[in-house]
């Protein structure tokens, strides 16, 4: 990325991705394959379908090219044309999603930064803004003893009501109902290790969900409801700021940005658990976009900037 | 140096009679395979697919390369150029089989 002009990274970029440079190593996420054969975990098999990325011209039936903040091309995630209600976890490809996969060297704060923006396909007659259930940056992380995910979703709808306000990934240490694994979910340290997903692991399509967008595993931030522009048709899209920091010291969040607003939020602990096999110091940004009905909806993303200090 | 990728669009999977590809843009890239592994198939059954374009990744139209036909487990492919913004890749299966399909992309 020539210029970080937008943007307001901290000491060191670690990551500064313009779409209009190509994939940057973002692809779509996976669940793990199994070691006996080429096949994936029972568990899993719900989970082989989220929408990969594209790199996108934002091209409309009625408008053309759209094109990017930066240029011609952002990297758009799509679901299918699928959803299942609220209260109920994810179905197959009602979730786009993308990750890029990288380690951490410190452990210190961590920011991302990113101008994207959200629409749903024009399809069917209507603006769609009620086809979107959520928009979500997060990113799996460890260090040598520990699996820690830091999240920041936007729902904006839930079945068919528009909620329009941020959450973050935390467990409710209150709440004792199930997230939703079981089985194997990966190769261990050695053949006769278990690995499975525990509370804590994979936010975006675990957890017991509510007809309102939550879960036990979403914290919602006190005065966060926020109108992000959806525009007067689907094709018509404008670029969002949004920004995340994080202390990977401390295992809290710092403060969430989005647009004209910065909530404080010092003091709230990211829920963290046990190290996971193989996957030491890991940083994982992902990018998700879900569907709240039968029609695609995409996020688009001009550019994106992770950094630390 | 050219930018390049593959996506997966059909990852192992099992259908009989027709599997449309979810839309895949591609206006950046200036030629695509279209590849189709036929993991399963049962015996007697046929797999054929063609790639179709877009304007808007809604409204769809044949590109015209003829379509490719598979009667047993394996690969075959087909290659496109000058076809716009978009790519969705058609299969369709006399009886049932077990898919995966992918673009190869590069511009």
């Amino acid at each position: 990325m020539k210029n970080l002009y937008g943007y307001n990274p901290l000491k060191n970029i670690i990551f500064a991705d313009d779409f209009d440079e190509g994939y940057n190593g973002w692809l779509t996420l996976m669940p793990n394959f199994r070691q006996d054969k080429f096949d994936y975990y029972d568990s899993f098999k719900g989970w082989t379908s989220w929408g990969p990325p594209m790199l996108s011209s934002a091209t409309f039936p009625y408008a053309g090219t759209h094109g990017s903040l930066h240029g011609t091309y952002s990297m758009k995630i799509a679901t299918r044309p699928v959803a299942a209600p609220a209260e109920n976890r994810p179905v197959a490809g009602s979730q786009g999603m993308a990750i890029k996969r990288l380690t951490h060297r410190t452990e210190g704060l961590l920011k991302c930064e990113m101008w994207y923006a959200f629409t749903a396909e024009q399809t069917v007659p209507g603006i769609g803004e009620d086809a979107i259930r959520s928009v979500s940056f997060f990113w799996d992380t460890a260090n040598g003893d520990s699996r820690t995910m830091f999240g920041a979703r936007y729902l904006n709808c839930a079945n068919g009501k528009m909620q329009q306000r941020w959450q973050l990934f935390k467990v409710d240490e209150d709440n004792d109902e199930p997230w939703g694994f079981s089985g194997d979910s990966a190769p261990g340290d050695t053949p006769d290790q278990k690995v499975t997903l525990v509370k804590g692991i994979d936010y975006a399509w675990l957890g017991t969900r509510k007809s309102n967008g939550d879960s036990n595993g979403f914290y919602n931030i006190p005065d966060s409801h926020q109108k992000l522009c959806y525009n007067e048709t689907p094709d018509k899209i404008n670029w969002l700021y949004f920004a995340l920091t994080v202390d990977l010291k401390k295992k809290e969040y710092v403060s969430l940005e989005s647009v004209d607003r910065k909530w404080d939020l010092r003091g709230i602990k990211a829920t963290s658990v046990g190290r996971y096999p193989r996957i030491d110091w890991i940083l994982n940004p992902v990018l998700f976009i879900e569907s709240d009905t039968g029609r695609r909806v995409f996020m688009y993303v001009d550019s994106i900037v992770n950094s630390c200090e | 140096m050219k930018q390049f990728y593959t996506v997966v669009l059909d990852r192992m999977t099992t259908f009989s009679g027709r599997l449309d590809s979810e839309p895949y843009e591609a206006g950046w890239a200036d030629e695509a395979i279209a590849f189709v592994r036929v993991h399963d198939l049962k015996e007697g059954s046929k797999v054929s697919f063609n790639v179709q374009i877009s304007p808007d990744g809604i409204n769809w139209i044949d590109e015209g390369t003829p379509s490719k036909e598979l009667s047993a487990a394996g690969v075959q492919f087909l290659r496109v150029r000058e076809f716009g913004g978009w790519l969705r890749l058609c299969v369709n299966c006399s009886g049932e089989c077990k898919v995966t399909t992918y673009l190869s992309l590069k511009g």
